[in-house]
């Protein structure tokens, strides 16, 4: 049960940082070019 | 005096390039001013009028042009394409032929896709795992395979949709559409240089809305901003043709209805902005066309494959990091029924609110929410939340069997692609049996085709996608962004109640 619960845990904490991150860069990138 | 640095570079070019000032020379300033007061001429023209003269010379020695041609068969062409009437029909038309063709094409392959990720990969992970805890079984099924897998077994669809852009855009009749539409929203007060901007909406409505800059008046960039996210951009299609090929036999016109519906809304919108908003006066638009020319054939490829690149890589990164937060509520807290989970909390609450407009499923519901961030993520939250609540049975699955079957099938599929590419729009590969996918059959049986159509017109209109919230409020305000938002969301729920009600009495399907 607890590898399951840190499994789960962990990859939601992946997912939603690289959201973030992608989200982030991707403003970053639309204020240069414009 | 300086010397070319290697020998490959022949001198005079290299004193031609320092006459230019392109290789710095401190001692060729006097030459070129000496040169420069002789000749009365700029120094950088001097060379060039050789060049040039050479050149024209070559040119006109060599190349044969039919320009005369096909300057002729631009304008008898034009007389139809750029006809108020006959022009709209052809624009439909062109249209739907190119939506049916790469359907058709593609349609194949990609059937092949995903038969071949749920019948053989899936099976096989449990095969060759067997002691894998169950949680990351059902991680790489739900989320890699049935999940970023959906949006992939699309690539075909998506390589054959840019050909067909492509080739319309460089045989010159897509740079002739804006012209088409001028006709029209001009009249509601639509500068006429805004439609370039709205047609760029069709490819994504992120860069659209920033092209607006081009318009001086503030009035125009509103209306023009109100109607972007309501053009069909390529994510909308790829959902659109999920649904279609798993609801209904012939997708192409249900597409081309959601595509025209999209204008049509679009329009109406800036009906309503030009009544709201106070009068200025509207600038004519402008266009140079190009003739009409045979599309080169490399280009249309390079095109098609540079898109393709983006939407794969799209499907790598952001999409299956979207679904793994996906995947991820579907499974807190761990081991229980989907039903109890977060995910399907939000989506049985969501229930309600879609339950008028045939979405009664809080699967279809749940996949709504993160559709937030990118259209196509509604396609791989589905094969994650659906295949999640389908228990498999991979006791009898042979992999070298299983292989064999698998490569028979994509035979199959190849030959029907070649088929309905030399019989465009005639072939029927959409009366054939679709995929036995169990997470297919699970979306199939949720929804009816009343419901699925609901959906469709549901996702065309419904708040736009991060990327355009954010542009539009970073270009125009939040008020604008949150407004914006409320409008579409309940314009999307309304029109998609009327339509599924009135698709029901009429019995269209």
């Amino acid at each position: 049960m607890f590898f399951d619960w840190a499994f789960v845990i962990l990859l939601l904490t992946f997912g939603i940082f690289y959201l973030i991150k992608s989200q982030k860069s991707k403003a970053k990138k639309c204020g240069k070019c414009h | 005096v300086p010397v070319p640095p290697n020998k490959n570079i022949p001198p005079r070019f290299f004193a031609m390039k320092m006459l230019e000032r392109i290789i710095p020379c401190d001692c060729c300033n006097e030459i070129i001013l000496k040169l420069e007061n002789d000749l009365k001429e700029n120094i950088y023209d001097i060379p060039k009028k050789d060049i040039y003269g050479v050149a024209h010379f070559i040119s006109s020695n060599v190349v044969k042009r039919s320009f005369k041609d096909e300057i002729e068969l631009t304008e008898i062409l034009d007389k139809f394409a750029l006809h108020p009437f006959f022009g709209l029909l052809i624009f439909v038309v062109v249209i739907y032929l190119m939506f049916k063709l790469s359907f058709d094409v593609s349609y194949p392959i990609s059937n092949w896709i995903v038969d071949f990720e749920s019948s053989f990969l899936h099976p096989l992970v449990y095969k060759l795992f067997p002691k894998a805890p169950y949680i990351v079984k059902s991680f790489v099924s739900g989320a890699v395979l049935d999940g970023v897998g959906f949006v992939i077994s699309f690539a075909p669809l998506v390589g054959a949709l840019f050909v067909g852009l492509s080739v319309l855009e460089l045989s010159g009749y897509l740079p002739r559409v804006p012209i088409i539409f001028d006709r029209f929203v001009s009249k509601f007060g639509v500068d006429g240089r805004g439609i370039l901007p709205f047609m760029l909406g069709f490819g994504c409505n992120v860069p659209a809305i920033m092209a607006l800059k081009i318009l001086e008046d503030k009035r125009s960039k509103l209306i023009v901003a109100a109607m972007i996210p309501f053009t069909s951009c390529p994510a909308r299609f790829v959902v659109f043709a999920f649904f279609g090929a798993i609801f209904f036999k012939n997708p192409a016109p249900i597409i081309l209805f959601l595509y025209l519906l999209g204008i049509f809304f679009s329009i109406l919108t800036a009906i309503v902005m030009n009544k709201v908003l106070p009068k200025t006066e509207s600038l004519p638009m402008i266009l140079e066309l190009p003739p009409y020319r045979k599309p080169p054939l490399k280009i249309v490829l390079n095109i098609a494959f540079v898109e393709l690149k983006g939407f794969l890589k799209r499907a790598g990164t952001f999409i299956f990091a979207s679904t793994v937060v996906v995947w991820a509520f579907l499974h807190i807290p761990p081991n229980t029924n989907v039903k109890d989970t977060v995910a399907g909390k939000i989506g049985g609450a969501l229930v309600y609110v879609f339950k008028p407009i045939g979405i009664e499923d809080w699967r279809a519901t749940t996949s709504l929410v993160p559709a937030f961030l990118a259209r196509e993520i509604i396609i791989s939250s589905m094969g994650a939340i659906y295949s999640a609540s389908v228990k498999e049975d991979y006791s009898n699955f042979n992999i070298e069997k299983s292989f064999k079957e698998q490569m028979i099938s994509l035979e199959k599929a190849l030959k029907s692609t070649a088929i309905a590419f030399v019989s465009p729009g005639f072939s029927n590969v959409f009366t054939k049996e679709s995929s036995d996918s169990s997470t297919i059959k699970a979306i199939r049986d949720s929804l009816s085709p009343y419901g699925a159509l609901s959906f469709m017109v549901f996702v065309l209109l419904y708040t736009s996608c991060i990327a355009t919230v954010s542009i539009l409020k970073s270009e125009f305000g939040t008020k604008f962004a949150m407004l914006f938002l409320t409008y579409s969301f309940v314009l999307g729920w309304a029109v998609a109640f009327v339509i599924y009600r009135l698709s029901m009495v009429l019995h269209v399907f």
